[in-house]
Protein backbone atom coordinates (compact mmCIF):
# COMPACT_ATOMS: atom_id res chain seq x y z
CA UNK A 1 0.00 0.00 0.00
CA UNK A 2 1.34 3.36 -1.05
CA UNK A 3 0.15 6.77 0.17
CA UNK A 4 1.06 10.42 -0.29
CA UNK A 5 2.12 11.68 3.10
CA UNK A 6 2.20 15.10 4.75
CA UNK A 7 4.34 14.94 7.93
CA UNK A 8 4.09 18.58 9.07
CA UNK A 9 6.65 20.56 11.06
CA UNK A 10 6.21 18.76 14.40
CA UNK A 11 6.97 15.36 12.96
CA UNK A 12 10.22 16.77 11.65
CA UNK A 13 10.81 18.41 15.04
CA UNK A 14 9.68 17.74 18.61
CA UNK A 15 7.64 14.68 17.68
CA UNK A 16 10.63 12.56 16.76
CA UNK A 17 9.09 9.62 18.64
CA UNK A 18 5.88 9.84 16.61
CA UNK A 19 7.94 9.81 13.40
CA UNK A 20 10.00 6.83 14.53
CA UNK A 21 7.00 4.77 15.57
CA UNK A 22 5.11 5.56 12.36
CA UNK A 23 8.09 4.44 10.29
CA UNK A 24 8.51 1.26 12.29
CA UNK A 25 4.90 0.09 12.12
CA UNK A 26 4.43 1.07 8.48
CA UNK A 27 7.43 -1.06 7.61
CA UNK A 28 5.85 -3.94 9.51
CA UNK A 29 2.48 -3.45 7.74
CA UNK A 30 4.21 -3.01 4.36
CA UNK A 31 2.84 0.48 3.91
CA UNK A 32 4.77 3.14 2.04
CA UNK A 33 4.23 6.73 3.10
CA UNK A 34 5.82 9.00 0.51
CA UNK A 35 6.40 12.57 1.67
CA UNK A 36 5.04 15.07 -0.83
CA UNK A 37 7.76 17.09 -2.50
CA UNK A 38 8.84 20.24 -0.65
CA UNK A 39 5.71 20.48 1.54
CA UNK A 40 5.23 23.68 3.55
CA UNK A 41 3.79 24.47 7.00
CA UNK A 42 -0.01 24.19 7.19
CA UNK A 43 -0.21 27.49 9.09
CA UNK A 44 -1.71 25.85 12.22
CA UNK A 45 -4.02 28.27 14.05
CA UNK A 46 -1.70 31.22 13.34
CA UNK A 47 -2.32 31.80 9.64
CA UNK A 48 -6.10 31.72 9.96
CA UNK A 49 -5.90 34.09 12.93
CA UNK A 50 -4.19 36.73 10.83
CA UNK A 51 -5.59 36.17 7.36
CA UNK A 52 -7.92 33.31 6.44
CA UNK A 53 -6.81 33.47 2.81
CA UNK A 54 -3.19 32.92 3.84
CA UNK A 55 -4.34 29.79 5.70
CA UNK A 56 -6.15 28.49 2.63
CA UNK A 57 -3.19 29.18 0.34
CA UNK A 58 -0.74 27.40 2.65
CA UNK A 59 -2.97 24.34 2.70
CA UNK A 60 -3.79 24.48 -1.03
CA UNK A 61 -0.09 24.66 -1.94
CA UNK A 62 0.40 21.28 -0.29
CA UNK A 63 -2.70 19.71 -1.79
CA UNK A 64 -1.86 20.63 -5.39
CA UNK A 65 1.39 18.70 -5.02
CA UNK A 66 -0.66 15.50 -5.06
CA UNK A 67 -2.06 13.95 -8.20
CA UNK A 68 -5.75 14.57 -8.87
CA UNK A 69 -8.14 12.07 -7.25
CA UNK A 70 -5.43 10.84 -4.91
CA UNK A 71 -5.34 10.73 -1.13
CA UNK A 72 -3.10 12.59 1.27
CA UNK A 73 -2.36 11.02 4.65
CA UNK A 74 -1.69 13.30 7.63
CA UNK A 75 -0.57 12.27 11.11
CA UNK A 76 -1.00 15.56 13.02
CA UNK A 77 -4.56 16.51 14.01
CA UNK A 78 -3.92 20.22 13.45
CA UNK A 79 -2.39 19.79 9.98
CA UNK A 80 -5.15 17.31 9.12
CA UNK A 81 -7.87 19.80 9.94
CA UNK A 82 -6.13 22.68 8.12
CA UNK A 83 -5.70 20.63 4.95
CA UNK A 84 -9.19 19.10 5.15
CA UNK A 85 -10.70 22.54 5.60
CA UNK A 86 -9.82 23.75 2.09
CA UNK A 87 -12.44 21.53 0.52
CA UNK A 88 -15.38 22.71 2.62
CA UNK A 89 -14.29 26.36 2.49
CA UNK A 90 -13.93 26.29 -1.31
CA UNK A 91 -17.39 24.76 -1.60
CA UNK A 92 -18.95 27.27 0.76
CA UNK A 93 -17.19 30.35 -0.64
CA UNK A 94 -16.78 30.08 -4.44
CA UNK A 95 -15.53 33.68 -4.65
CA UNK A 96 -12.65 32.92 -2.26
CA UNK A 97 -11.84 29.79 -4.22
CA UNK A 98 -11.72 31.80 -7.42
CA UNK A 99 -9.44 34.43 -5.89
CA UNK A 100 -7.00 31.86 -4.53
CA UNK A 101 -7.00 29.77 -7.69
CA UNK A 102 -6.24 32.94 -9.68
CA UNK A 103 -3.25 33.84 -7.48
CA UNK A 104 -1.84 30.32 -7.80
CA UNK A 105 -2.37 30.43 -11.56
CA UNK A 106 -0.25 33.61 -11.76
CA UNK A 107 2.62 31.42 -10.59
CA UNK A 108 1.80 28.64 -13.01
CA UNK A 109 0.35 26.44 -10.29
CA UNK A 110 -2.69 24.50 -11.47
CA UNK A 111 -4.36 21.53 -9.88
CA UNK A 112 -7.59 21.37 -7.95
CA UNK A 113 -7.22 21.05 -4.17
CA UNK A 114 -10.81 19.81 -3.99
CA UNK A 115 -9.81 16.67 -5.89
CA UNK A 116 -7.54 15.48 -3.08
CA UNK A 117 -8.93 13.41 -0.25
CA UNK A 118 -7.29 14.29 3.06
CA UNK A 119 -7.21 11.47 5.61
CA UNK A 120 -5.77 11.00 9.07
CA UNK A 121 -3.36 8.13 9.67
CA UNK A 122 -5.69 6.61 12.29
CA UNK A 123 -8.47 6.54 9.70
CA UNK A 124 -6.15 4.74 7.27
CA UNK A 125 -5.37 2.05 9.83
CA UNK A 126 -9.05 1.49 10.54
CA UNK A 127 -10.49 1.79 7.07
CA UNK A 128 -7.73 0.76 4.66
CA UNK A 129 -5.43 -1.57 6.59
CA UNK A 130 -8.26 -2.92 8.74
CA UNK A 131 -8.33 -4.25 12.29
CA UNK A 132 -8.04 -7.85 11.12
CA UNK A 133 -4.68 -7.25 9.50
CA UNK A 134 -3.53 -5.26 12.50
CA UNK A 135 -4.58 -8.07 14.84
CA UNK A 136 -2.70 -10.61 12.76
CA UNK A 137 0.52 -8.69 13.47
CA UNK A 138 0.12 -8.73 17.24
CA UNK A 139 2.68 -10.77 19.13
CA UNK A 140 2.38 -9.07 22.51
CA UNK A 141 -1.22 -8.17 23.34
CA UNK A 142 -1.43 -5.13 25.61
CA UNK A 143 -3.85 -6.85 27.97
CA UNK A 144 -2.15 -5.56 31.13
CA UNK A 145 -2.44 -1.92 30.04
CA UNK A 146 -5.29 0.36 31.10
CA UNK A 147 -5.33 3.11 28.50
CA UNK A 148 -7.07 6.46 28.17
CA UNK A 149 -8.04 7.21 24.55
CA UNK A 150 -7.62 10.94 23.96
CA UNK A 151 -8.58 12.32 20.54
CA UNK A 152 -8.27 16.08 21.04
CA UNK A 153 -10.39 18.51 19.05
CA UNK A 154 -9.03 18.65 15.56
CA UNK A 155 -9.23 14.99 14.69
CA UNK A 156 -13.01 15.23 14.68
CA UNK A 157 -13.96 18.93 14.64
CA UNK A 158 -15.20 20.81 12.75
CA UNK A 159 -15.20 17.87 10.36
CA UNK A 160 -13.63 14.45 10.28
CA UNK A 161 -14.25 10.75 9.96
CA UNK A 162 -15.77 10.09 13.38
CA UNK A 163 -18.25 11.58 15.86
CA UNK A 164 -17.34 15.20 16.75
CA UNK A 165 -17.73 14.67 20.51
CA UNK A 166 -17.70 10.97 21.34
CA UNK A 167 -15.63 9.26 18.62
CA UNK A 168 -14.71 5.58 18.87
CA UNK A 169 -11.97 4.96 16.27
CA UNK A 170 -9.08 5.06 18.75
CA UNK A 171 -11.06 2.98 21.29
CA UNK A 172 -11.56 0.34 18.60
CA UNK A 173 -7.90 0.29 17.60
CA UNK A 174 -6.61 0.02 21.19
CA UNK A 175 -9.19 -2.68 21.98
CA UNK A 176 -7.93 -4.62 18.96
CA UNK A 177 -4.41 -4.40 20.43
CA UNK A 178 -5.79 -6.20 23.47
CA UNK A 179 -5.62 -3.22 25.82
CA UNK A 180 -8.18 -2.32 28.46
CA UNK A 181 -9.64 0.88 27.04
CA UNK A 182 -11.16 3.06 29.74
CA UNK A 183 -14.25 5.20 29.28
CA UNK A 184 -13.18 8.82 28.96
CA UNK A 185 -15.72 11.61 28.96
CA UNK A 186 -13.19 14.31 28.01
CA UNK A 187 -11.85 12.42 24.99
CA UNK A 188 -12.38 15.41 22.69
CA UNK A 189 -12.00 18.22 25.23
CA UNK A 190 -9.39 20.71 24.01
CA UNK A 191 -5.85 20.40 25.43
CA UNK A 192 -5.40 24.18 25.20
CA UNK A 193 -2.22 24.21 23.16
CA UNK A 194 -3.33 27.16 21.02
CA UNK A 195 -3.33 29.41 24.10
CA UNK A 196 -0.37 27.84 25.96
CA UNK A 197 2.08 30.60 25.06
CA UNK A 198 -0.33 33.51 25.31
CA UNK A 199 -2.51 32.53 28.24
CA UNK A 200 -0.68 29.89 30.20
CA UNK A 201 -3.07 29.80 33.17
CA UNK A 202 -6.04 28.88 31.02
CA UNK A 203 -4.04 26.28 29.12
CA UNK A 204 -2.78 24.69 32.36
CA UNK A 205 -6.35 24.44 33.63
CA UNK A 206 -7.39 22.74 30.41
CA UNK A 207 -4.53 20.25 30.71
CA UNK A 208 -5.33 19.65 34.35
CA UNK A 209 -8.93 18.74 33.60
CA UNK A 210 -7.78 16.05 31.19
CA UNK A 211 -5.11 14.66 33.53
CA UNK A 212 -7.59 14.76 36.40
CA UNK A 213 -10.10 12.55 34.64
CA UNK A 214 -7.37 10.25 33.29
CA UNK A 215 -6.11 9.78 36.85
CA UNK A 216 -9.63 9.35 38.24
CA UNK A 217 -10.34 6.61 35.69
CA UNK A 218 -7.18 4.76 36.68
CA UNK A 219 -5.41 5.16 33.35
CA UNK A 220 -1.77 4.06 33.24
CA UNK A 221 -1.17 6.11 30.12
CA UNK A 222 -2.93 8.55 27.84
CA UNK A 223 -2.87 7.61 24.16
CA UNK A 224 -2.97 10.44 21.62
CA UNK A 225 -3.18 10.87 17.85
CA UNK A 226 -1.49 14.28 17.56
CA UNK A 227 1.99 15.70 18.26
CA UNK A 228 0.51 18.95 19.55
CA UNK A 229 -1.69 17.20 22.14
CA UNK A 230 1.24 14.94 23.04
CA UNK A 231 3.63 17.75 23.80
CA UNK A 232 1.04 19.74 25.68
CA UNK A 233 -0.14 16.89 27.91
CA UNK A 234 3.37 15.47 28.42
CA UNK A 235 5.63 18.48 28.87
CA UNK A 236 3.51 20.59 31.21
CA UNK A 237 2.63 18.07 33.93
CA UNK A 238 5.24 19.63 36.22
CA UNK A 239 3.71 23.06 35.78
CA UNK A 240 0.19 21.74 36.31
CA UNK A 241 1.34 20.09 39.52
CA UNK A 242 2.91 23.31 40.73
CA UNK A 243 -0.13 25.41 39.85
CA UNK A 244 -2.77 23.09 41.32
CA UNK A 245 -0.85 21.24 44.04
CA UNK A 246 -1.38 17.91 42.27
CA UNK A 247 1.12 15.13 41.56
CA UNK A 248 0.24 13.82 38.12
CA UNK A 249 2.84 11.72 36.39
CA UNK A 250 0.98 10.08 33.53
CA UNK A 251 2.90 8.94 30.44
CA UNK A 252 1.51 10.15 27.12
CA UNK A 253 2.02 7.85 24.13
CA UNK A 254 1.20 7.93 20.47
CA UNK A 255 -1.24 5.30 19.22
CA UNK A 256 1.49 4.22 16.83
CA UNK A 257 3.79 3.48 19.79
CA UNK A 258 1.05 1.31 21.32
CA UNK A 259 0.75 -0.52 18.00
CA UNK A 260 4.51 -0.95 17.83
CA UNK A 261 4.66 -2.46 21.33
CA UNK A 262 1.89 -4.92 20.45
CA UNK A 263 3.73 -5.81 17.23
CA UNK A 264 6.77 -6.67 19.33
CA UNK A 265 8.93 -3.85 17.92
CA UNK A 266 11.76 -2.76 20.22
CA UNK A 267 10.90 0.30 22.35
CA UNK A 268 13.99 2.19 21.18
CA UNK A 269 12.78 1.89 17.58
CA UNK A 270 9.53 3.53 18.73
CA UNK A 271 11.21 6.47 20.46
CA UNK A 272 9.73 5.16 23.68
CA UNK A 273 12.49 6.71 25.79
CA UNK A 274 11.66 10.21 24.56
CA UNK A 275 8.67 10.95 26.79
CA UNK A 276 9.06 13.94 29.10
CA UNK A 277 7.10 11.92 31.66
CA UNK A 278 9.01 8.62 31.53
CA UNK A 279 7.11 5.81 29.83
CA UNK A 280 9.53 3.02 30.72
CA UNK A 281 7.42 1.60 33.59
CA UNK A 282 4.78 0.60 31.08
CA UNK A 283 7.22 -1.81 29.47
CA UNK A 284 7.06 -3.99 32.60
CA UNK A 285 3.42 -4.65 31.73
CA UNK A 286 4.16 -5.92 28.23
CA UNK A 287 4.46 -9.72 27.93
CA UNK A 288 8.04 -10.95 27.63
CA UNK A 289 7.38 -13.85 25.25
CA UNK A 290 8.71 -13.25 21.78
CA UNK B 1 -16.02 38.29 32.82
CA UNK B 2 -17.77 41.57 32.17
CA UNK B 3 -21.36 42.58 31.46
CA UNK B 4 -22.35 44.15 28.18
CA UNK B 5 -20.69 47.55 27.93
CA UNK B 6 -23.07 50.49 28.03
CA UNK B 7 -22.32 53.00 25.28
CA UNK B 8 -24.05 55.86 23.54
CA UNK B 9 -25.99 55.12 20.37
CA UNK B 10 -23.88 57.52 18.34
CA UNK B 11 -20.83 55.40 19.14
CA UNK B 12 -22.32 52.29 17.56
CA UNK B 13 -21.20 51.19 14.12
CA UNK B 14 -23.90 49.32 12.19
CA UNK B 15 -21.50 49.07 9.25
CA UNK B 16 -19.28 46.82 11.42
CA UNK B 17 -22.16 44.33 11.75
CA UNK B 18 -22.70 44.49 7.99
CA UNK B 19 -19.00 43.86 7.35
CA UNK B 20 -18.78 40.88 9.71
CA UNK B 21 -21.85 39.31 8.08
CA UNK B 22 -19.98 39.25 4.76
CA UNK B 23 -16.97 37.37 6.18
CA UNK B 24 -16.49 33.67 7.06
CA UNK B 25 -18.38 32.74 10.22
CA UNK B 26 -20.39 35.95 10.19
CA UNK B 27 -23.03 35.08 7.65
CA UNK B 28 -25.57 33.52 10.01
CA UNK B 29 -25.14 35.52 13.19
CA UNK B 30 -28.48 37.19 12.59
CA UNK B 31 -30.01 33.82 13.49
CA UNK B 32 -28.31 33.60 16.90
CA UNK B 33 -30.91 33.07 19.64
CA UNK B 34 -28.51 34.01 22.45
CA UNK B 35 -28.96 30.59 24.06
CA UNK B 36 -25.40 30.56 25.42
CA UNK B 37 -24.62 26.98 24.32
CA UNK B 38 -21.39 28.27 22.79
CA UNK B 39 -20.25 30.01 25.98
CA UNK B 40 -21.22 27.01 28.09
CA UNK B 41 -19.24 24.64 25.83
CA UNK B 42 -16.18 26.86 25.61
CA UNK B 43 -13.15 25.68 27.64
CA UNK B 44 -11.78 29.19 27.93
CA UNK B 45 -14.90 31.37 28.23
CA UNK B 46 -14.28 31.68 31.99
CA UNK B 47 -11.24 33.83 31.25
CA UNK B 48 -12.82 35.89 28.47
CA UNK B 49 -13.90 39.45 29.12
CA UNK B 50 -16.89 38.82 26.85
CA UNK B 51 -18.10 35.28 26.19
CA UNK B 52 -18.77 34.13 22.61
CA UNK B 53 -22.53 34.68 23.06
CA UNK B 54 -21.95 38.23 24.30
CA UNK B 55 -19.54 38.97 21.46
CA UNK B 56 -22.26 38.07 18.97
CA UNK B 57 -24.75 40.38 20.68
CA UNK B 58 -22.12 43.14 20.66
CA UNK B 59 -21.38 42.66 16.95
CA UNK B 60 -25.07 42.87 16.15
CA UNK B 61 -25.31 46.04 18.20
CA UNK B 62 -22.39 47.51 16.25
CA UNK B 63 -19.91 47.75 19.14
CA UNK B 64 -16.92 47.70 16.84
CA UNK B 65 -14.20 48.99 19.14
CA UNK B 66 -15.32 46.99 22.15
CA UNK B 67 -15.31 43.77 20.14
CA UNK B 68 -12.02 44.35 18.34
CA UNK B 69 -10.23 45.44 21.50
CA UNK B 70 -11.59 42.60 23.60
CA UNK B 71 -9.17 40.08 25.02
CA UNK B 72 -11.73 37.34 24.43
CA UNK B 73 -10.98 36.90 20.75
CA UNK B 74 -7.37 35.98 21.62
CA UNK B 75 -8.47 33.47 24.28
CA UNK B 76 -10.18 31.25 21.72
CA UNK B 77 -8.29 27.95 21.46
CA UNK B 78 -9.97 26.99 18.15
CA UNK B 79 -11.45 23.82 19.62
CA UNK B 80 -14.67 24.01 17.59
CA UNK B 81 -16.82 22.85 20.54
CA UNK B 82 -19.08 25.87 20.10
CA UNK B 83 -19.48 25.27 16.40
CA UNK B 84 -20.28 21.60 16.91
CA UNK B 85 -23.06 22.43 19.34
CA UNK B 86 -24.64 25.69 18.15
CA UNK B 87 -28.34 24.99 17.49
CA UNK B 88 -28.41 27.63 14.75
CA UNK B 89 -25.43 26.28 12.82
CA UNK B 90 -23.30 29.34 13.41
CA UNK B 91 -19.59 28.80 12.69
CA UNK B 92 -18.45 30.60 15.84
CA UNK B 93 -14.82 29.45 15.57
CA UNK B 94 -14.61 30.91 12.06
CA UNK B 95 -16.24 34.06 13.39
CA UNK B 96 -13.52 34.27 16.06
CA UNK B 97 -10.89 33.94 13.31
CA UNK B 98 -12.61 36.67 11.31
CA UNK B 99 -12.59 39.01 14.31
CA UNK B 100 -8.87 38.30 14.84
CA UNK B 101 -8.28 38.97 11.14
CA UNK B 102 -10.00 42.35 11.32
CA UNK B 103 -8.25 43.24 14.58
CA UNK B 104 -4.81 42.32 13.23
CA UNK B 105 -5.38 44.16 9.94
CA UNK B 106 -6.40 47.32 11.80
CA UNK B 107 -3.59 47.06 14.35
CA UNK B 108 -6.09 46.71 17.20
CA UNK B 109 -4.59 45.28 20.37
CA UNK B 110 -1.30 44.78 18.56
CA UNK B 111 0.57 44.70 21.85
CA UNK B 112 -1.43 41.79 23.26
CA UNK B 113 0.34 38.43 23.38
CA UNK B 114 -2.11 36.86 20.90
CA UNK B 115 -1.41 39.00 17.85
CA UNK B 116 2.34 39.02 18.56
CA UNK B 117 2.30 35.24 18.80
CA UNK B 118 0.45 34.73 15.54
CA UNK B 119 2.42 37.44 13.75
CA UNK B 120 5.76 35.94 14.82
CA UNK B 121 4.66 32.48 13.70
CA UNK B 122 3.43 33.70 10.33
CA UNK B 123 6.58 35.75 9.61
CA UNK B 124 8.67 32.63 10.29
CA UNK B 125 6.47 30.59 7.95
CA UNK B 126 6.78 33.25 5.26
CA UNK B 127 10.53 33.30 5.64
CA UNK B 128 11.34 29.59 5.88
CA UNK B 129 8.19 27.81 4.73
CA UNK B 130 8.29 25.68 7.87
CA UNK B 131 8.37 26.13 11.63
CA UNK B 132 11.17 25.11 13.95
CA UNK B 133 9.26 24.90 17.24
CA UNK B 134 12.17 25.69 19.53
CA UNK B 135 13.35 28.67 17.53
CA UNK B 136 9.80 29.99 17.27
CA UNK B 137 9.09 29.85 21.02
CA UNK B 138 12.38 31.56 21.85
CA UNK B 139 11.78 34.34 19.27
CA UNK B 140 8.26 34.92 20.57
CA UNK B 141 9.30 34.95 24.23
CA UNK B 142 12.13 37.41 23.58
CA UNK B 143 9.59 39.74 22.00
CA UNK B 144 7.04 39.59 24.78
CA UNK B 145 8.65 38.62 28.08
CA UNK B 146 12.43 38.09 27.85
CA UNK B 147 12.73 37.18 31.54
CA UNK B 148 10.44 34.23 31.00
CA UNK B 149 13.26 32.56 29.03
CA UNK B 150 14.93 31.67 32.33
CA UNK B 151 11.77 29.95 33.55
CA UNK B 152 11.58 28.03 30.29
CA UNK B 153 15.10 26.65 30.56
CA UNK B 154 14.27 23.52 32.60
CA UNK B 155 11.73 22.29 30.05
CA UNK B 156 14.10 23.21 27.20
CA UNK B 157 16.84 21.14 28.79
CA UNK B 158 14.50 18.18 29.24
CA UNK B 159 13.42 18.41 25.61
CA UNK B 160 17.06 18.48 24.56
CA UNK B 161 17.93 15.52 26.77
CA UNK B 162 15.06 13.53 25.28
CA UNK B 163 16.30 14.42 21.79
CA UNK B 164 13.13 16.27 20.94
CA UNK B 165 14.58 19.70 20.18
CA UNK B 166 16.18 19.63 16.76
CA UNK B 167 18.60 22.52 16.46
CA UNK B 168 19.00 22.12 12.76
CA UNK B 169 16.94 24.71 10.88
CA UNK B 170 14.21 23.37 8.68
CA UNK B 171 13.13 25.13 5.50
CA UNK B 172 11.55 24.53 2.13
CA UNK B 173 13.59 24.63 -1.08
CA UNK B 174 11.45 26.85 -3.26
CA UNK B 175 11.44 29.84 -0.89
CA UNK B 176 11.40 32.62 -3.40
CA UNK B 177 8.21 31.69 -5.18
CA UNK B 178 6.58 30.72 -1.90
CA UNK B 179 7.25 34.16 -0.43
CA UNK B 180 5.89 35.89 -3.51
CA UNK B 181 2.67 33.88 -3.40
CA UNK B 182 2.09 34.75 0.25
CA UNK B 183 2.87 38.41 -0.38
CA UNK B 184 0.29 38.46 -3.18
CA UNK B 185 -2.35 36.99 -0.88
CA UNK B 186 -1.60 39.46 1.90
CA UNK B 187 -1.86 42.33 -0.57
CA UNK B 188 -5.40 41.20 -1.39
CA UNK B 189 -6.44 41.84 2.23
CA UNK B 190 -9.26 40.03 3.98
S1 LIG C 1 -24.82 28.59 20.57
FE1 LIG C 1 -25.33 29.59 18.61
S2 LIG C 1 -27.43 30.39 18.89
FE2 LIG C 1 -26.62 29.89 20.95
S3 LIG C 1 -25.74 31.85 21.68
FE3 LIG C 1 -24.07 30.69 20.71
S4 LIG C 1 -24.05 31.41 18.57
FE4 LIG C 1 -26.02 32.04 19.45
S1 LIG D 1 -13.60 27.42 19.35
FE1 LIG D 1 -12.96 29.12 20.66
S2 LIG D 1 -14.87 30.16 21.24
FE2 LIG D 1 -15.44 28.15 20.44
S3 LIG D 1 -15.57 26.84 22.26
FE3 LIG D 1 -13.49 26.60 21.45
S4 LIG D 1 -12.25 28.12 22.54
FE4 LIG D 1 -14.42 28.69 22.85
Amino acid sequence: MNFNYYPGCSLHGAAADYRMSINAICRRLKMDLTEIEDWNCCGATAASSENYKMALVLAALNLVKCENESELVVACNACYQRLLNVNSKFKKYPAIKEEITAVLAEFGISGDPEKIKVRHLLEIFLEEVGLEKIKSNIVKPLSELRLIPYYGCMLVRPEGFDDPEQPTALDELLTALGAQVLPFYRKTRCCGNAVMSTNEKTALKMIKEILEEAHFRGGQAIVVTCPVCQLNLDAYQDKVNKEFGTSYNIPVLYFTQAMGLAFGIGPNKLGFDRGIVPREDLLKLIPKIE
Amino acid sequence: MEGMPVIKERNLHPQFYRRVKMLPGGEKIEACIQCGTCSGSCPSSHTMDYTPRKLIAMIRAGMEEEVLKSKAIWMCASCYSCKARCPRGIAITDLMYTLKNIAMASGCGHKLAGPVFYGTFNRMVEKEGRINEGKFIVTFTLKTDPFKIIGMAPLGMKMLAKRRLPLKATAIKNKEEFRKILARIREAGI
